[in-house]
C-alpha cells in the first residue's frame, strides 16, 4: 500500500509539471517520455525513502521483481518456442503468478498501515500461512508438470 | 491293369469345379434337331469337367424345369441351348436360383428366345435383340476374325469365332457384367421383317453392342450370355472358346478365394493402441482346376484401414507362399486415432470370384502412464526449471526472510 499511496502523492506533483510544460509549443512526445522518466525517478526515489528502514518489504520486493521477470521469460519462450508440453507451461507460469499473488499477501500482512485491516492476524501467522500455501503450491505445480 | 489304369489318368486330371456339387442341366428343345447330333461335343466338354450333365428335353407341352424340390436347389448348374418353347421356366425361379449361388449360362440365336429368360437377363442389365433382328456384318461374314476380347481372365484366345445366326445385346451401367466379346464395329443388327434399315429396325449398331457377356453377382454366382450358338455346335465346335467359357461360368476358372487373414502389432502386444505398428496379411488362392494353388502376381489387391473413412489404403506386396496359397502383406503405423478401426480387403475384379474380408479391432488411446514424462521433452525444460527456479527462489527468500533482522518488523511481534 506504501507503493501506492507514494504513486498517488506523485501524481498530482507530475500533473503540475505536465500543465507547464504544456504551456510551451514543444514536441509533445519529448516532453511525455521526459514526463515519464521524471514520474518514474520522483516513485522510485520515493519507494527508496519510504523503505529506507524496513528491509523485509525490499526483501519481498525484489523476490516478486525476481517472480516477474521469470513468468516473462516463460511466456515469451512460449510465444516464440509454442506451447507444445502445454502442461508444463501452465505450471512454470502459474507457479510464479501463483507465488506472486502469495508473496504479495504476505507483504500487506506485513504493513504498518494494514494493522487495521488484519485485526488478530500476527505476523506469525501471516508467515505461517504464507509458508503452508506456498508449500501446496509446489505440490501441486510439480505434480501438474509431470 | 496298367492298361485300365492308363484309361483312368485322364479322368484324375481332368478339370472339375471348386464345388462340391456341380450336376448341370442342360436344356434343349425337342423341336431342334436330335440333340446328339448337334452338341455332343459340348455334352463331352461337359462330362469330361465331371459337370454331371443332365439333359432336360423341353416341347410344346412339357412341364416347367423343376429346378427346386423341397426348397432345395436340384443344379448347380443351368445350360439353356436356344430354344423356343414357352414357359420352361419362369424369371423369378431363375432369379432366385442365381441368387442361391446357381450359375446359369444361356446360348441365344436369332430365331428369339424364350421369354422368361429374356426378363431375366433385362434384370441383369443384358438386353439381347428380340426375335427377328439379325447380326449381319458384312465385311466379316459369319466370322469374327480378330475378336474384340475385353477380357483375358474369362476368354484366353483370341482366335477367330464363328458367330452364326447371332443376335445381340446392348448392356446396362450394371457393374457386375463382365463383357467379354465386343461387336465389331462394322456390325450392325437388323429387324429382317421391317425389309428396311431404319433407326426403328436396328438393335445396336457397331461397337454398342456386345456378342458375349458375363456377370458375376455379389454371392460370386455366374450367369454367361451369347448370342450364336455356332461354337458350341459340333460342326463348327471351338474347344478353346467353349472350354473357356465353361469353365469360368460353372466356377472352374476366374476363382480365388481368401485363404487366411490375420494381422499383429509389430511390438508384441495382442491389441492395439495409437501409433503402433501393424503387420496385416491375407492369402490367396487360385483354383486351378483340380486344386487350389497360390495366387501370384497380384499387383493390385489392396488394404484400406477404415474407420467410417479409411484412414489408409496400401497396396499389399507378396510376401512368400504358405500352404497353396500366396500371402500378401503390408505393415504401417496406425494413425494417431482412437476407436474401432476395420482392415478391410474388398477385392473385386471382372473375371475373378470377389474377396470381401474385413476384420474390426479396437485402437485404444495411451494410457496415463504411457505418455513421455516432461522432462523427455526438451522444450519443457524451460518450464520445468523456470517452476524449480521459484521454489529455490521462495525457500532462499524465506530463509532470508526470517532470520535477517528487521526493527520494525521485530517491534510488531513485540506488539
Amino acid at each position: 500500500m506504501a507503493k501506492k499511496d507514494a504513486k498517488a502523492k506523485t501524481v498530482p506533483a507530475i500533473k503540475k509539471q505536465s500543465g507547464s510544460v504544456a504551456a510551451e509549443p514543444t514536441a509533445n512526445a519529448i516532453s511525455f517520455f521526459q514526463e515519464l522518466g521524471n514520474s518514474v525517478k520522483i516513485s522510485f526515489n520515493s519507494y527508496i525513502s519510504e523503505t529506507k528502514d524496513n528491509q523485509k518489504l525490499r526483501l519481498i520486493d525484489a523476490f516478486l521483481v525476481f517472480l516477474v521477470c521469470l513468468g516473462i521469460l516463460q511466456f515469451v519462450f512460449c510465444l516464440l518456442v509454442g506451447n507444445f508440453p502445454f502442461n508444463a507451461f501452465l505450471g512454470g507460469f502459474i507457479a510464479t503468478v501463483a507465488q506472486f499473488v502469495l508473496t504479495v499477501s504476505l507483504r500487506l500482512q506485513s504493513l504498518d498501515a494494514n494493522k487495521t485491516v488484519f485485526k488478530g492476524i500476527t505476523p506469525e501467522r501471516a508467515l505461517g500461512d504464507y509458508i503452508f500455501a506456498s508449500l501446496a503450491l509446489h505440490f501441486v505445480v510439480l505434480h501438474f508438470i509431470n | 491293369m496298367i492298361f485300365l489304369l492308363f484309361l483312368l489318368t485322364p479322368l484324375a486330371w481332368a478339370l472339375s469345379s471348386a464345388l462340391a456339387d456341380s450336376r448341370t442341366l442342360v436344356v434343349y428343345d425337342t423341336r431342334l434337331p436330335e440333340f446328339e447330333w448337334q452338341y455332343s461335343k459340348l455334352f463331352q466338354t461337359l462330362r469330361d469337367r465331371d459337370l454331371q450333365p443332365e439333359l432336360a428335353l423341353v416341347g410344346p407341352e412339357s412341364e416347367p424345369l423343376e429346378l427346386y424340390r423341397n426348397g432345395y436347389r436340384r443344379y448347380q448348374n443351368l445350360l439353356i441351348l436356344p430354344t423356343t418353347a414357352r414357359d420352361i421356366v419362369d424369371t423369378d425361379t431363375l432369379l432366385k436360383f442365381t441368387q442361391d449361388g446357381g450359375d446359369v449360362f444361356v446360348v441365344s440365336d436369332n430365331t428369339g428366345l424364350q421369354t422368361d429368360v429374356v426378363l431375366f437377363l433385362n434384370e441383369l442389365g443384358i438386353y439381347p435383340s428380340p426375335k427377328g433382328y439379325k447380326y449381319i456384318d458384312y465385311h466379316n461374314g459369319d466370322t469374327l476374325e480378330a475378336p474384340d476380347v475385353l477380357n483375358k481372365v474369362v476368354l484366353h484366345t483370341e482366335k477367330p469365332i464363328a458367330y452364326k445366326d447371332g443376335s445381340v445385346a446392348l448392356l446396362s451401367n450394371n457393374e457386375f457384367l463382365v463383357p467379354v466379346v465386343r461387336a465389331p464395329r462394322t456390325s450392325y443388327t437388323f429387324n429382317v421383317d421391317e425389309g428396311r434399315v431404319n433407326a426403328d429396325s436396328t438393335w445396336h449398331s457397331g461397337s454398342q453392342g456386345y456378342l458375349f457377356v458375363g456377370l458375376q453377382g455379389l454371392n460370386n454366382a455366374r450367369v454367361f450370355w451369347t448370342g450364336s450358338a455356332a461354337s458350341f455346335k459340333d460342326e463348327s465346335f471351338n474347344e478353346e472358346l467353349v472350354t473357356d467359357l465353361i469353365n469360368w461360368t460353372f466356377q472352374i476358372s476366374g476363382l480365388i478365394k481368401a485363404t487366411s487373414v490375420t494381422h499383429y502389432n509389430e511390438n508384441g502386444d495382442s491389441g492395439y493402441k495409437i501409433k503402433d505398428t501393424t503387420t496385416f496379411e491375407i492369402g490367396v488362392s487360385q483354383w486351378d482346376g483340380e486344386k487350389w494353388a497360390p495366387f501370384t502376381d497380384c499387383q493390385d489387391l489392396q488394404l484400406e484401414f477404415v474407420m467410417l473413412d479409411p484412414y489408409y489404403r496400401l497396396t499389399l506386396a507378396p510376401k512368400r507362399v504358405e500352404n497353396s496359397s500366396q500371402i500378401y502383406g503390408t505393415t504401417f503405423q496406425i494413425p494417431d486415432q482412437h476407436g474401432m478401426f476395420t482392415y478391410k480387403v474388398l477385392y473385386q475384379r471382372e473375371g475373378y470370384s470377389f474377396i470381401d474380408e474385413s476384420v474390426t479391432v479396437p485402437v485404444r488411446h495411451l494410457a496415463n502412464d504411457e505418455y513421455p514424462r516432461s522432462w523427455e521433452i526438451t522444450n519443457s525444460w524451460v518450464y520445468l526449471s523456470s517452476a524449480l527456479a521459484v521454489m529455490v527462489g521462495w525457500f532462499v527468500f524465506l530463509v532470508v526472510f526470517v532470520y535477517s533482522g528487521n526493527k520494525k518488523l521485530g517491534k510488531e511481534k513485540t506488539n
